[in-house]
């Protein structure tokens, strides 16, 4: 399954790159992520959590960044099992940035195999859990590159609005390159703009 | 491993059982959960049949209302001459459930539990404005069918609650209403794009087309739109105008996004034509 | 739907002919029929199966401890564990011994068996093979035809052709390739034909793999008794279980025993190695009694139909004559070859059609990827190829501005003509099935085209296949002293209706009444050698070897009469109630007959028969063969449909299906099969499909795979049988399982494109599919 789209991030490219590599941050961006840490340069280990349809998986993945060109292009190779489902799911994620004047355009394309049990759930399920995904992962991007106080919040799949109720991990303000409070300033509206975007990606 | 079986006699009893596991999924006719148990992907460590549970197969006719257990099969509600006199929408879309042999199993409250965004009886619930009852061990709520569907395969109902009633109106106002399926697939497939449809007049002028979609969006999704004076070329126009604006299709093994989207519109231009046939001919 | 009404009763006069009402009709209406999985067996153990899920990956290690925990779980068993067991007898396969019954070292495809779990009930068996973890190392996975023959990725590190072929021995450690298997036909100059020839017409094909859906799903028992083993399945080829378990285990043939009941549906998937190498491999090393019930689930990932793709070519010349024909066929054969290879060349040979060309150049290659292994399905390839050549023909005939049917009718091939294989025609009329189906349907009655959003089209298309030769089948024909019949024969009725039609054959010979004639289910310790029940060869065959029994019973029948009444052989005759003399009018009764040659009531008498055909092997270069088969199959199809330019549904008015069958046995169980043929083929056409995303099945439930329900049915679906008795067919027949299936989706899109102008060149035609191609061509 193929998956692509672009958004944009009101932050300077250098500083969403840092941030992408950041698994402290990351761990909040990826809905159901429960653990996840550095192991070298490039590889990466976590565990994952998620339900679906009376289906609740747990899966332990391990990520590989294979291509890296700082600060534009990071090509990733992502595997996960859970085993007691008997599945398991292969991620290969190829991402761009460009600056732009609103701060980073990001192109990214997916390539999702899901293989055992889970894959013959059928693609709308696949295809609607990533876009969920998807939505928690730009939207808590952006609010790690743009805060200039970042506490993540929970990933909230079904509200618009992530309101921070319980802060589990901060994390050091951005960068001094980010330019915090302009970025902030336009950071307006951000949410329905990147809805639109992803809409018309698809 | 299999999940338990448990038989409360109660509905005090179920709730219960349901407060004391969070684990365990209400069964009803098992036409959903018996698949996915089957399919070994199930997280559920008990089932709590709440067939012994008198009552809950009972349907009323209060006047205004119309009050479906839970445990009152899918085959009721397509054949029962009081749901198809009272709310002749309701039974159609019932009817057009799977086949019969599912229809005979299936009850009314797994069918909406269950959440599917392509079932068939939500569409015709939505315009329809019912009320589900929900009852865990915290009391008893009243859930209106527009804050039922919350998002793919997610309900408003909570760990522990129990669909006790789906209370529908009768409603003198609705002059015309129409249920349109098509699957893109073989004739007996999931359906790909539905639509229910009711107008409803008031004070004999006044009228507000009610429009609700299935498959067509996450879950299904309903739009209302003031068609006072409009003629029948007029009403299309601002109908699909408006429904196209809510649909937002999954692309699946039946098809693209974009396919889904055009039947779509095919199938609220059926449903208004069909509207405006039934009228017509009052 | 309406059809043709069947007579389903017996009437006066030879068996043969009659409509005589299906063996166990009422049992299988009563749900009171047994099937394979009732046949009472001795205790098992159940088997769990654990399965890849990872579509190409190195097995670095299994871990059994958790499910070895779980109460009631007695073993568990890993390929490593076979081959340990079994060594290089482990990889089993019809053509290439590739596919061993747990994978071993590598998995291949997802849902690949890799670890089994014995247990002492099914559910527990179930439950611990989900508790198995298997550590894989990551292979690139080759995911389709295209990728499989450009890539540097290969399935196989070396093909391992079975060697009992003598044909497939050059193929032996060849490495580096994904191709397993190639056949080229080459008859005149096709390049400088295409080339002279004023109008060609060229096409991507593509048919997507489907599944059978038996409605029966797969089971098997083995257990050991003493030195030998016993095995209880599903399979439509109990000769050829034998055999290769025979093999696998290094035993005598008389050590193992297989049998299998009637089936419920097989369509091909119960064909050659599938539960039984696993059962049996368990059953004999472990020595313990073992039972395998798949889930449905399971079943979608056991086999599947060949997903083809082919580029072709025809080219005519300006007075209507096919001149060249070219095709290059790629067979998707999956992760292990199965009978893929004799697929691609007994069903790539007929590529060009039933036409006479003179210049056709076919390339056919069966190709391995990362897949559930393709085999055997209703047709044996053939629907494949179909799809291109009828495709193209009506192609041709619109762009020579031609009628379609008057088209293939001047180029079709005819009685004594060669076809491009170098075989001669006989008994194959597919100008009598063309003309039936197009008179059934009206062809050339006017036609409203246009009403409303729906365009309204007709569409023909003929098939042709050769049956599988060289083939080997035996009867055993006994009869017992009451004059009652039982015949053994290892022919599998799996509701094709073989155990009516062979009865048929013994009552006809014998001039027996109705329920005279019992035949015994399969057996391999009583019931004779057969080859394969599949591809349509049992008619023929088995008919043949069984009316040479009955025959043979006959003529000895006469001899001992006439011995009794002392008249002289030629002057005796079996008419129905015994052997009659003519001259003296003296009519003896079979009872009172054996009674009086053995002195005991409740003897037997017994008379067996052979039947064997040969081949001339094709040329390796050329694909020519003065005889590459015994006989062939000829049938079309011819549609009126409708399409609605709004939601792109086809709506079928009438079908009308024809198939020469030499000679109806039993019109009623013809006419069915032609029917059956034609709605399996209307799903392929339409909608039946396996969607796979990355080497994942992602339809593989019936919650989500499409088959064609009675809401599908063609508002009216007429069979029509066409005889051309084959000189030596039992009485004339042929078989017919697959004829009615051949040309349905080729005539289906023959007439979207008469209706909406459009060809769609891939299967299956979705209301989205051709939506999107009639949008397509408006925006042009």
């Amino acid at each position: 399954m193929q998956i692509s789209s672009n958004f944009t991030i009101a932050a300077q490219t250098s500083h969403v790159f840092d941030t992408l590599l950041d698994p402290k941050v990351m761990i909040k961006c990826i809905q159901g992520c429960e653990e996840l840490e550095r192991i070298d340069e490039t590889h990466y280990r976590g565990r994952i959590t998620n339900e679906v349809a009376h289906i609740k998986f747990n899966a332990r993945f391990a990520a590989e960044i294979t291509e890296l060109n700082y600060p534009n292009h990071i090509r990733a190779v992502l595997n996960g099992e859970d085993r007691h489902l008997g599945s398991s799911i292969k991620v290969t994620i190829s991402l761009n940035l460009e600056p732009t004047e609103e701060g980073s355009a990001i192109t990214y394309q997916m390539e999702i195999a899901l293989w055992g049990k889970l894959g013959r759930l059928g693609e709308s399920i696949v295809r609607r859990k990533s876009l969920e995904f998807e939505r928690d992962f730009i939207s808590e991007l952006s609010r790690a590159c743009v805060q200039p106080e970042y506490t993540p919040g929970p990933a909230l799949s079904h509200q618009e609005a992530a309101t921070p109720e319980s802060v589990q991990i901060a994390v050091p303000p951005a960068a001094p390159t980010s330019h915090p409070l302009a970025a902030a300033s336009r950071h307006i509206g951000w949410f329905a703009k990147l809805l639109a975007f992803f809409r018309r990606s698809r | 491993m299999n999940p338990r079986m448990l038989y409360p006699e109660s509905l005090a009893d179920a709730c219960a059982l349901l407060s004391q596991d969070e684990d365990a999924l209400v069964y009803g006719g098992g036409t959903a959960l018996q698949i996915l148990r089957k399919q070994g992907i199930l997280s559920a460590s008990s089932f709590v049949d709440i067939s012994e549970i008198p009552g809950l197969n009972e349907l009323h006719h209060t006047g205004n209302e119309l009050l479906v257990g839970p445990m009152v099969s899918i085959r009721r509600m397509e054949t029962d001459p009081v749901v198809r006199q009272s709310v002749p929408i309701a039974s159609a879309a019932y009817a057009k459930v799977a086949n019969p042999r599912v229809r005979n199993t299936a009850t009314v409250g797994g069918n909406i539990a269950h959440g599917d965004y392509r079932l068939d009886p939500p569409v015709a619930l939505l315009v329809l404005g019912a009320t589900i009852k929900a009852t865990s061990t915290a009391g008893t709520r009243a859930i209106p069918i527009d804050k039922f569907f919350i998002d793919f395969q997610l309900t408003a109902l909570n760990r522990g609650e129990i669909v006790t009633s789906i209370e529908i109106p009768i409603s003198n106002d609705i002059v015309a209403s129409t249920f349109v399926k098509f699957s893109s697939l073989s004739a007996n497939d999931w359906p790909s794009a539905s639509a229910a449809a009711a107008i409803f007049a008031r004070d004999g002028e006044a009228q507000i087309l009610r429009l609700a979609l299935g498959a067509l969006a996450p879950t299904p999704v309903m739009t209302a739109v003031d068609i006072t004076g409009m003629r029948e070329a007029q009403a299309t126009e601002a109908v699909v105008e408006r429904a196209m604006l809510i649909m937002d299709p999954l692309p699946d093994v039946r098809g693209g996004a974009e396919y889904k989207r055009n039947l779509g519109r095919i199938a609220v231009e059926d449903a208004v034509r069909n509207l405006w046939r039934d009228r017509q001919s009052d | 739907m309406t059809s043709e009404v069947f007579s389903l009763e017996s009437q006066d006069g030879n068996a043969v002919g009659q409509s005589w009402r299906r063996t166990n009709s009422e049992s299988k209406v009563l749900g009171t029929f047994r099937y394979t999985a009732d046949l009472p067996v001795p205790k098992c153990l159940y088997l769990g199966v654990h399965r890849a899920n990872q579509p190409h990956a190195r097995i670095a290690g299994i871990e059994t401890e958790s499910a070895m925990a779980i109460p009631g779980v007695v073993k568990v068993i890993t390929g490593a564990d076979l081959y340990d067991a079994l060594g290089e007898n482990l990889f089993t396969g019809p053509a290439f011994s590739d596919q061993p019954p747990l994978a071993w070292q590598r998995v291949r495809y997802v849902g690949e068996p890799v670890a089994v779990v014995l247990a002492e009930d099914l559910a527990t068996a179930r439950a611990a093979a989900d508790e198995i973890y298997v550590d894989y190392e990551f292979i690139t996975p080759v995911l389709d035809v295209d990728a499989a023959l450009e890539g540097t990725d290969y399935v196989h590190d070396e093909l391992r052709p079975s060697a009992v072929f003598p044909d497939l021995r050059h193929l032996m450690g060849e490495h580096d390739t994904n191709v397993n298997y190639e056949y080229n036909l080459i008859r005149g100059d096709s390049e400088t034909a295409h080339q002279k020839a004023p109008v060609t017409v060229s096409g991507e094909f593509w048919t997507p793999p489907t599944s059978h859906v038996a409605m029966e799903n797969f089971s098997a028992s083995a257990w050991v008794e003493e030195d030998r083993l016993d095995l209880v399945s599903t399979t439509q080829t109990p000769s050829y279980v034998r055999q290769a378990i025979a093999t696998m285990l290094n035993l005598r043939l008389n050590q193992v025993r297989v049998r299998t009941l009637g089936l419920g549906g097989s369509f091909g998937s119960k064909m050659y190695d599938r539960l039984e190498p696993l059962v049996a491999a368990i059953a004999w090393t472990q020595k313990l009694p073992v039972r395998l019930e798949l889930t449905r689930e399971e079943a979608f990932v056991l086999t599947t139909r060949h997903g083809v793709a082919v580029s072709s070519r025809m080219s005519a010349d300006a007075n209507g004559n096919i001149v060249a024909a070219t095709a290059d066929v790629r067979y998707d054969t999956g992760a292990y070859a199965d009978i893929g290879p004799r697929i691609a060349a007994k069903s790539g040979m007929v590529a060009c059609g039933p036409y006479q060309i003179e210049n056709a150049k076919i390339r056919s290659r069966c190709i391995y990827t990362n897949k559930p292994s393709a085999g055997p399905f209703r047709g044996f390839g053939v629907p494949q190829v179909t799809w291109s050549h009828e495709s193209l023909v009506d192609d041709l005939a619109r762009e020579l501005g031609e009628d379609p049917a008057r088209f293939r009718r001047q180029n079709l091939l005819r009685e004594g003509d060669v076809s491009p294989v170098g075989t001669m025609m006989h008994s194959a009329d597919f100008i009598g099935c063309l003309d039936a189906v197009t008179e059934a349907i009206g062809w050339t009655d006017p036609l409203e085209k246009t009403d409303g959003s729906w365009k309204w089209g007709r569409g023909v298309a003929v098939g042709i296949k050769a049956v599988l030769t060289p083939t080997v089948s035996n009867a055993v024909l006994q009869l017992n002293q009451d004059a009652s019949a039982t015949l053994l024969i290892s022919t599998v009725d799996m509701g094709q209706g073989s155990d009516t039609i062979m009865a048929q054959i013994v009552a006809d010979v014998l001039n027996l009444g109705p329920d005279m004639v019992r035949v015994i289910n399969p057996d391999t310790d009583i019931t004779p050698y057969d080859t394969i029940t599949a591809g349509s060869r049992s008619t023929y065959h088995t008919g043949n070897a069984v009316k040479k029994a009955a025959e043979t019973m006959r003529d000895r029948l006469i001899e001992i009469a006439a011995k009794q009444m002392g008249v002289s052989a030629s002057d005796c005759k079996l008419v129905p109630g015994g052997v009659i003399s003519s001259s003296s009018q003296r009519l003896i009764s079979l009872e009172d007959l054996i009674l009086s040659q053995f002195g005991a009531a409740g003897t037997t008498m017994t008379a067996e028969a052979n039947f064997t055909t040969e081949w001339v092997p094709y040329d390796r270069a050329t694909g020519q063969s003065t005889k590459i088969t015994e006989h062939w199959f000829a049938g079309a199809a011819a549609v009126e449909l409708g399409v609605d330019t709004r939601t792109g549904r086809i709506r079928i008015r009438h079908l009308a299906v024809a198939g020469d069958v030499g000679r109806a046995i039993n019109p009623a169980l013809v006419n069915q099969q032609l029917v059956g043929g034609a709605i399996m083929g209307m799903g392929h056409a339409l909608f039946d499909e396996l969607v796979f995303d990355q080497g994942q099945i992602v339809n593989g439930t019936l919650l989500d795979y499409q088959l064609p329900s009675i809401k599908d049915m063609p508002e009216k679906l007429t069979p029509i049988i066409v005889e051309n008795p084959h000189r030596t067919g039992p009485f004339g027949a042929k078989g017919v399982g697959e004829t009615g299936l051949i040309p349905i989706a080729p005539a289906i899109a023959n007439a979207v494109r008469d209706a909406t102008g459009i060809r769609i060149t891939t299967l299956p035609l979705t209301p989205e599919k051709v939506l999107s191609a009639l949008a397509n061509r408006g925006n042009k």
